[in-house]
């Protein structure tokens, strides 16, 4: 029972202490992506979108969403990511998504351009993005 | 002269092209800072004075006194995007192991031909094994060091030529290829003096299928290898040695037993160092739910000479536990003895073969490596082994430990 209570607390504290992180596009931008295809994205896989069209993925500074981002939709640490770009950046075969400091500068970026995508905080989206998936 | 005009012509182009603009140049780096330490004595174990390749623990890194140079490393890469898929990349680096010289070890311009296809033309880091790309950023490496039975500091281990790497996806797996041709020119050291030697027509191929937590891959590469000015003037033509003494070479020792010159010649093309030399390895890797394991194969030598084929490999399992990585590694280096490309030869000719062989190349060796990794910054990661080598015959252990700091900037 002592338990249930531990666990019941640690699920609310949770919930409450992350808001979720939030891929977002343009809004034009009409390709569904399921949390694969958003992996593949930001892995530097996956160069186009579904529907066709460059895609150019776009980082948060390491940080809460960054880590909730790598964690659920990438399935790593960002120490396993530093490692990860680092090979392909030092060997020649690649180079890490540009990264932006804060929501605010990820939703200026991705209104203005459709080949962007990115994510930010859940509570932070605008409706000068579309969302395309939530974490 | 011929590295420094490609290195000068690189760093003109980057700096030609990107002169308009400066933000396009991106400077990013690694680093690390290692010490280690033998608890053992390293022997002489066949009495002849010096220690052997054979006899070296760990590729001679340490000994009994603690140092913190032949792993540390610095290098800085500056890169310019030129636009439209053009960059320029060069990286200089710089290891205790060579008195921290720096050196260009990467120097390309890179072509983005398409979506799946990238050529690189410049200085490389030959895809040797699975990791020799990537084997001096520390950062990327679970432990201290990648296994010496398989990544043993190959000294042509930079060339020159040019690259195409492929990428693509086929279903939920995604490829990646690389296909080169290089060549390499450098000294060799044998007995305190360098010797030019050549790997000439280097005919690489790389790949690597990842599917999610599970990645398997395989390359080879071929080259003709020129050790003529080694096997002359270090092994059958007399000698001076550090001494000024006179040391006979395999021409007059073979004349003294009585081989002519004609089935000596015949020796040096049957067991001297050149020859056509190939590289295979495969293996696998998996990452899931945090747990790691990787296993590398590898059989390499030169054909038609008395460098025999090695065969190694090591297993490595781990697990993360969220900061903290824990990783075992068993690693083997056998280079078994064959002396069949003798046959044939007189019974004296065969002799003085066979003792070559001994003497230059039989080495084994077993390794196991517990290395603890602690992820206490972004950027930055502590490290810290302990090791146990058997050697070639031997019951007991030569013990070590090293720890250090990989970061990436």
């Amino acid at each position: 029972m002592k338990k249930l209570i531990t666990l019941a607390c640690t699920l609310l504290f949770c919930s409450s202490a992350v808001s979720g992180v939030a891929i977002v596009v343009h809004p034009s931008n009409g390709a569904s992506m399921d949390k694969k295809v958003i992996s593949k994205i930001f892995l530097g896989k996956m160069k186009k979108f579904p529907g066709g069209g460059e895609a150019i993925p776009l980082n948060l500074d390491s940080g809460g969403t960054s880590a909730e981002f790598t964690k659920k939709v990438l399935g790593k640490s960002e120490s396993q990511m530093k490692a990860y770009w680092s090979k392909l950046l030092f060997t020649g075969k690649g180079q890490a998504p540009k990264s932006l400091k804060s929501d605010a500068e990820i939703i200026d970026m991705v209104s203005k351009n459709p080949n962007m995508i990115g994510y930010i905080s859940e509570a932070a989206v605008t409706d000068s993005v579309k969302v395309v998936s939530k974490f | 002269m011929k590295k420094n005009t490609i290195i000068a012509s690189l760093a003109l182009a980057g700096l030609t092209a990107s002169a308009p603009s400066l933000a396009d140049v991106t400077f990013n780096g690694f680093a690390s800072i290692k010490a280690g330490v033998l608890f053992d004595d390293v022997q002489d174990l066949n009495g002849n004075g010096v220690i052997d390749a054979d006899e070296e623990i760990l590729g001679g890194l340490y000994d009994k006194d603690l140092s913190f140079k032949p792993e540390s490393v610095f290098a800085l890469q500056v890169s310019s995007d030129l636009g439209e898929g053009l960059s320029v990349t060069a990286q200089l680096y710089a290891d205790g192991r060579n008195d921290f010289d720096v050196e260009a070890r990467w120097a390309y311009l890179s072509y983005q031909i398409n979506d799946e296809w990238r050529v690189n033309a410049g200085r490389m880091v030959l895809p040797m094994f699975y990791k020799s790309e990537s084997e001096k950023i520390g950062y990327t490496v679970t432990g201290n060091r990648l296994p010496r039975s398989v990544y043993d500091d190959f000294n042509f281990a930079v060339v020159e030529g040019i690259r195409m790497n492929h990428s693509t996806e086929l279903g939920d797996w995604s490829v990646n290829s690389s296909f080169g041709y290089y060549s390499w020119e450098g000294d060799f050291d044998a007995f305190g003096i360098g010797y030019n030697t050549k790997f000439d027509k280097i005919l690489s191929f790389s790949t690597e299928f990842t599917y999610d937590w599970l990645t398997l891959f395989a390359g080879a590469f071929v080259t003709e290898i020129d050790f003529s000015e080694l096997d002359n003037q270090a092994l059958f033509n007399n000698r001076i040695d550090e001494n000024g003494n006179v040391v006979p070479g395999l021409n007059a020792i073979a004349a003294s037993f009585g081989v002519s010159a004609g089935e000596t010649a015949q020796l040096r093309d049957t067991i001297g160092l050149s020859g056509d030399g190939e590289y295979y390895y495969l293996g696998a890797a998996i990452d899931y739910n945090d747990w790691l394991l990787t296993a590398e194969y590898a059989d390499y030598g030169i054909k038609d000479s008395g460098n025999t084929f090695s065969e190694v490999y090591y297993v490595m399992a781990g697990k993360r536990f969220d900061e903290y990585t824990v990783l075992y590694t068993y690693e083997d280096f056998d280079q078994p003895i064959d002396y069949s490309s003798l046959d044939g030869f007189s019974p004296a000719a065969q002799a003085i073969g066979k003792n070559y062989i001994d003497v230059l190349f039989e080495k084994k060796f077993k390794t196991q490596t517990l290395s603890l990794r602690y992820d206490f910054h972004s950027n930055a990661a502590f490290k810290v082994d302990v090791f146990s080598t058997k050697l070639n015959g031997l019951s007991e252990s030569y013990n070590g430990l090293s720890f250090g700091i990989d970061l990436v900037y």
